[in-house]
């Protein structure tokens, strides 16, 4: 049975990449958002094996989100992908308790070394 | 921005992330030109609201933008609304390379709000253009990313 995916972003590309690129592999998106508001009820709905989080989107940014859901489900596995990468943003995603944090753009290997990561 | 750091260097960190994410993003290889954009145009822009207060925007011929989603997308058939979406989320990946890249010599964590589309040349209200990078495509394709800041203030 394939690792289930939940990709949140507020552009609809980064579903379609990512899904593109997890085609005959362990893992396959399942559910798609863009906000981090919606991430968080679709969370309870979904209960997905990963969480990928992009960060800078509209009505909730993704740490907001990431943190909120944690704090909900301990146990929640969220990779923060972002083309923003300060050292305090990388730091504060760690604090949160992300598995991972991917810079865009990002590719396959990467992508999936991140995912097997965080599912171990 | 422009407060932070030199022109000189800000055009640096633009032209090296221009350059470097249109070729990592679709393949297409950029060439620093003297020409203007012609016929139809498209903008993406993004207004910088934490730690900067200056935008930044994206004014290409329409077909490049149609080329960098058909590369993006590794199809030929594309509809305007994958040209905007595709467009918006490139331009997402370019400025925040360029803040990240600032960051590391300013440390100011600089957020934008996510990029806007427009068709045609787009230049927001009480601003000047700043810093204007042209570039020629691989295709004689041309874009102009230009740093936008308040006249308002600078005329203060």
């Amino acid at each position: 049975m394939k690792k289930r995916i939940m990709v949140v972003d507020d552009s609809c590309i980064m579903e379609a990449q990512i899904s593109e690129m997890l085609v005959g592999t362990e893992f396959e998106v399942v559910a798609y958002c863009e906000n981090g508001e919606d991430a968080i009820s679709l969370y309870e709905e979904v209960q997905p094996d990963v969480v990928t989080m992009d960060i800078i989107m509209p009505k909730l940014d993704g740490l907001e989100a990431a943190k909120m859901i944690l704090e909900e489900h301990p146990d929640a596995r969220i990779v923060m992908i972002s083309s923003l990468a300060y050292d305090d943003t990388i730091q504060e995603a760690e604090t949160i308790g992300a598995k991972a944090f991917l810079y865009k753009p990002i590719d396959c290997e990467t992508l999936l070394d991140a995912l097997q990561k965080a599912t171990i | 921005m422009n407060n932070a750091v030199s022109r000189e260097y800000l055009a640096e960190v633009f032209d090296h992330v221009v350059r470097d994410i249109t070729r990592r993003e679709a393949g297409i290889e950029l060439q620093s030109s003297d020409s203007q954009p012609k016929g139809e145009t498209c903008t993406v822009y993004t207004a910088f609201n934490k730690g900067y207060h200056t935008s930044l925007s994206l004014c290409a011929e329409s077909s490049m933008f149609v080329r960098l989603t058909q590369r993006m997308m590794g199809r030929e058939e594309v509809t305007a609304e994958d040209v905007e979406i595709f467009a918006k989320e490139f331009f997402n990946v370019l400025c925040g390379h360029i803040a990240t890249q600032l960051y590391q010599t300013t440390r100011v964590p600089a957020r934008f709000d996510p990029p806007l589309f427009y068709n045609g040349r787009y230049a927001p209200e009480n601003n000047m253009e700043h810093i204007v990078l042209t570039y020629s495509s691989d295709k004689n394709e041309i874009a102009q990313l230009i740093h936008h800041i308040s006249s308002v203030k600078h005329a203060e």
